[in-house]
Formats: structure tokens, C-alpha cells, sequence
């Protein structure tokens, strides 16, 4: 706790020495507890719920479905050279183009709607699920497999109740970095191809409309969100994976 | 506007929208020192399946970028024709994402301005503009800080001077400076000689800027949420007609 108030000290310290030394101007940096203020009018009057919830569920959505699409892809990969040489070219070529820079492809396959949005996070979330699943496939103990197999197991059963397992640790990685990736893109997505409800939508609006303390205040929401997420999915992590780093 | 306001740049070319925006907040120490162009280039696409003329808008959704020139013209538009912005429904969306829906039919009606008009339009064939030259005008102006109005104006009237040469080449060379603007913009000539005329090239000051930063100001603050109840910021110091008067007097028009 002491640590995480030292943190919001020394980034409200250097915020307010820049805003109020004038050294940026305030229709660029407006003031900090203006903005703190306003992040608490828009949570008490209501007004950013709407926008919340649609980033919300554009986020949910695209996440949830990267993960559930990713992780056999990746695992079958992981198990399978044949199924690994037929996809290796397509991940490694589809990973490496940044999502959001193919928003126009977003835009006209899918449309105005939420489907383009949420294709675009589930483009980030499923590329990082596959790579970390693969890993983690590739890394588990081939000793222990062979130890399975001699004992009369199944594939079936050493794939449920070793490798995969052995592999928790590296698909929960991924899922940590695609969790952050796609709190990024459905944010971009919103002001790429908008929307009239979104936490990005919001932060185009506001900026196109000189709103600086508004739009800080929005940033300022979103910083919280996604510390919350972030600590919220650790804890998650340590209950799932609990045997990673007590061995 | 963005880098006007840090100094990275010291002149900037806006739209009399973004004036109209930046005037309600504190410490907007921006002066217009010119107009360079008035432009008529903002208009309503929309699928003629759907819609023949202005009144059958009523009960579609339109979709604008918000505060931008082609959102003030849709407004202004709008009450031209007699049609109650209650009766019509406003979508924010970006120029490209209004383009695309309405070449794929996602989208009835869309205020955009060049060349996202024109990709639509030439992309689908069933879709039509409604545009009006005297619903509302876009102005084109350069705009410095006060403080580097206040510490170069021999610059500024050297950079005007500039400007006016300009203008008087491009009114005696039309043909050579539609190739070379073509060029600079990536744009086929012939599209560029079509939207010509959308555009009035001259380097001027007139009352009229000062009356369209007010007529902004008060569509913001009726149609604009964070904008209710605000009072209409003071323009009149807005526009700065010293340099251009020292350097074609003739070009200044009205009490500014």
C-alpha cells in the first residue's frame, strides 16, 4: 500500500510542478486536482457509465473469445509438428502487422458496428495467446510425458493432466500481455472507427473539443481501470497457478 | 492546434471550428491573422434509395465527426431547410468510418467534406450530396500565438506577403496550379478542377470571421453537453487585422 501511495505521489508531484510552473501550458496540461475532480463528477453523476460498459463489452468479448480461439490453436500447435508447419507462416506473418494499423480492413469487413471493434481485440488477444500456448507446450517436460506413457496413459490423458498443465503457467503470461494489449486496442478501435458509445470515442470527443481537463479526467479513469484489471487478474493468477515459483 | 499551442510551430492553419472550440477555454492566446481560403466543401451524402431530397432526412440518422466544420454545416443545414435537429438523429463517427458505411449502405446520410465525398460518392453510385452555399461557409485561417504576434511581425507580414504571392500566381496560372497542387495532394487533376470551385482562394480579413466564430459558438452550446449553459466567449479579440493592413490595407474589410 505504502508503495502504491508513493506512486500516485510522485506522478501528481510532476503532473502539478509542470502545470503549475506553466512550463505546459493548461490548455494542454490542465490541473490535476481539476481533473481528479472531474473523473469524480463523471463517476457520481453517471454521465461515463454508458461509455464504460460498451468498452466493457467490446473488451470482454474480443478478450474472452482471442483466449478461447487462441489457446487450442496454440496447444495443438505445441502438439503437433504437422499442425505447427501448416500454421507457423500464417501466426508469425498475421502477429507481426500491429492490429490497429488495420483498422480500415476492420472497418470494411465487419463495419461501423461493434463487430469491427471487437474483431480488432480479439486480432490482438489471439496471435499472443497462440505464441504463449506453443510455448508452453514446447517447454513442458518431455521426461514426465515419457513417464505417463510408460505407466499405460492415454495422448488424451497425458495432454489433460500433464502437458497442459505444464504449459498453465506460459498461457496465463500470454493472457497477462494480451490483457493490457487489448485494454490498448479496443481504446484505439473506439477512436479509429467510432462509436457513439466508448471510452475511446470519449477521449476523441473530448480532445477534438479542447476538453483537456475532461479528457484527463478520462485518462485518469482509464489508469485506474486498468491497474484494477491488472491487480484483479494477479490474483487470479497466484489462486490458479499456485505451484509456479514454490518449487 | 496541438503544437500551435506548445510553440513547436508558430503559424498554423485551422478551421474557424477549432477558434470557436479553443475560445471557451482559459489562456487561449491564439490570434487570426488571415483568412487564405472561404470553402463550401462540407455536404450531406446520402443513399438515394432512401433519401431524393433535404426533407426526406427527417427520422434518419446523420452521421458527423463531431466539432468539425461538416458537423457545424449539418446543423446549419439542417435549420436552413426548416428540419428540427430533434427529428434526425446524430452519430459521431470519424470521416473515414462515415466513408465506408455509406459506400457499404451501413449508413443513410453522413456530413463529410473532400475527398471523403468524393471516394464515396465515386465508389457508389447510388449515393448523392446535398450540400448548400449558403447554409454556412468554412473559412481556412492562419492563426499565431499572441506571443510571437508580439515578438515577430515583421515575420508575420513577410509570411503574408508570401501568402498574397501566392494567391496572385495561382489566380494567373490556374492551370499549372492545379497541376501542382494535384501533385503535392496525391489528387487526379480532373477530380481537383471538379471541387474546385467549393473553394474561394484569397488572403483577406472581414467582420464575417468574427460573426461565424459567434454563430459556431452558439450551435456548441445548444447541441454540446459539456457546453451547456456556458456564455459565448469574447472574439472580438480574436482577430487581428494589423499585419495584413500594413501590408494590403485593401484586404481588410469591416471593424476588425
Amino acid at each position: 500500500m505504502k508503495n502504491i501511495l508513493r506512486g500516485v505521489a510522485l506522478i501528481l508531484l510532476a503532473w502539478s510542478f509542470f502545470h503549475y510552473t506553466a512550463i505546459a501550458s493548461p490548455l494542454l496540461l490542465p490541473s490535476p486536482v481539476r481533473s481528479i475532480q472531474t473523473m469524480f463528477e463523471y463517476l457520481s453523476s453517471g454521465m461515463i457509465y454508458t461509455d464504460l460498459v460498451m468498452t466493457g463489452y467490446r473488451w470482454g468479448v474480443g478478450y474472452l473469445g482471442g483466449i478461447a480461439t487462441g489457446i487450442p490453436i496454440g496447444l495443438l500447435m505445441g502438439s503437433s509438428r504437422r499442425v505447427n508447419s501448416a500454421l507457423e507462416f500464417p501466426v508469425d506473418f498475421f502477429r507481426s502487422l500491429p492490429v490497429t494499423a488495420l483498422f480500415p480492413m476492420f472497418l470494411l469487413a465487419f463495419g461501423i458496428g461493434d463487430a469491427s471493434k471487437i474483431a480488432m481485440v480479439w486480432a490482438a488477444v489471439i496471435f499472443v495467446m497462440i505464441i504463449n500456448s506453443f510455448y508452453g507446450v514446447t517447454q513442458s517436460s518431455p521426461r514426465r510425458r515419457l513417464m505417463a506413457r510408460i505407466y499405460g496413459a492415454t495422448e488424451f490423458q497425458i495432454f489433460t493432466q500433464i502437458t497442459f498443465y505444464e504449459a498453465l503457467p506460459q498461457i496465463i503470461v500470454g493472457m497477462r500481455l494480451a490483457l493490457s494489449t487489448s485494454l490498448i486496442v479496443v481504446i484505439v478501435s473506439e477512436m479509429f472507427i467510432g462509436t457513439q458509445f466508448g471510452l475511446g470515442q470519449k477521449v476523441y470527443d473530448l480532445y477534438s473539443k479542447n476538453l483537456v481537463t475532461n479528457l484527463f479526467a478520462v485518462l485518469l479513469l482509464m489508469g485506474v481501470i486498468g491497474y484494477l484489471l491488472n491487480k484483479i487478474f494477479v490474483y487470479f493468477e497466484s489462486k490458479i497457478i499456485f505451484w509456479v515459483g514454490k518449487q | 492546434m496541438d503544437a500551435l499551442i506548445n510553440g513547436s510551430i508558430d503559424f498554423g492553419i485551422l478551421v474557424e471550428t477549432n477558434i470557436s472550440f479553443i475560445k471557451f477555454q482559459p489562456g487561449s492566446d491564439l490570434r487570426v491573422v488571415a483568412i487564405i481560403q472561404e470553402k463550401y466543401d462540407d455536404a450531406i451524402v446520402v443513399d438515394s434509395s432512401i433519401i431524393r431530397n433535404a426533407l426526406d432526412l427527417r427520422g434518419q440518422t446523420i452521421a458527423v465527426t463531431y466539432a468539425t466544420t461538416a458537423h457545424s454545416f449539418a446543423l446549419k443545414y439542417l435549420k436552413e431547410k426548416g428540419i428540427s435537429i430533434d427529428s434526425v438523429e446524430i452519430k459521431n463517427l470519424p470521416p473515414l468510418s462515415i466513408q465506408a458505411a455509406l459506400i457499404n449502405g451501413e449508413l443513410a446520410a453522413g456530413s463529410i467534406w473532400q475527398p471523403f465525398r468524393y471516394n464515396a460518392v465515386s465508389t457508389n453510385s447510388s449515393l448523392l450530396e446535398l450540400n448548400s452555399k449558403t447554409a454556412y461557409k468554412g473559412y481556412s485561417i492562419i492563426v499565431v500565438r499572441d506571443e510571437f504576434a508580439r515578438e515577430n511581425p515583421e515575420a508575420i507580414k513577410k509570411f503574408l506577403s508570401a501568402l498574397i504571392e501566392a494567391e496572385e500566381y495561382l489566380n494567373q496560372n490556374l492551370d499549372a496550379s492545379q497541376r501542382i497542387l494535384a501533385e503535392q495532394i496525391s489528387m487526379p487533376e480532373s477530380i481537383l478542377k471538379k471541387a474546385w470551385n467549393e473553394y474561394n482562394v484569397e488572403v483577406k480579413l472581414s467582420d464575417e470571421l468574427t460573426r461565424s466564430f459567434i454563430s459556431d459558438a452558439e450551435w456548441i452550446i445548444q447541441t454540446e453537453d459539456e457546453f451547456k449553459n456556458q456564455a459565448i466567449p469574447d472574439y472580438s479579440q480574436v482577430v487581428d487585422t494589423t499585419f495584413l493592413y500594413a501590408v494590403a490595407p485593401n484586404r481588410v474589410n469591416g471593424s476588425e
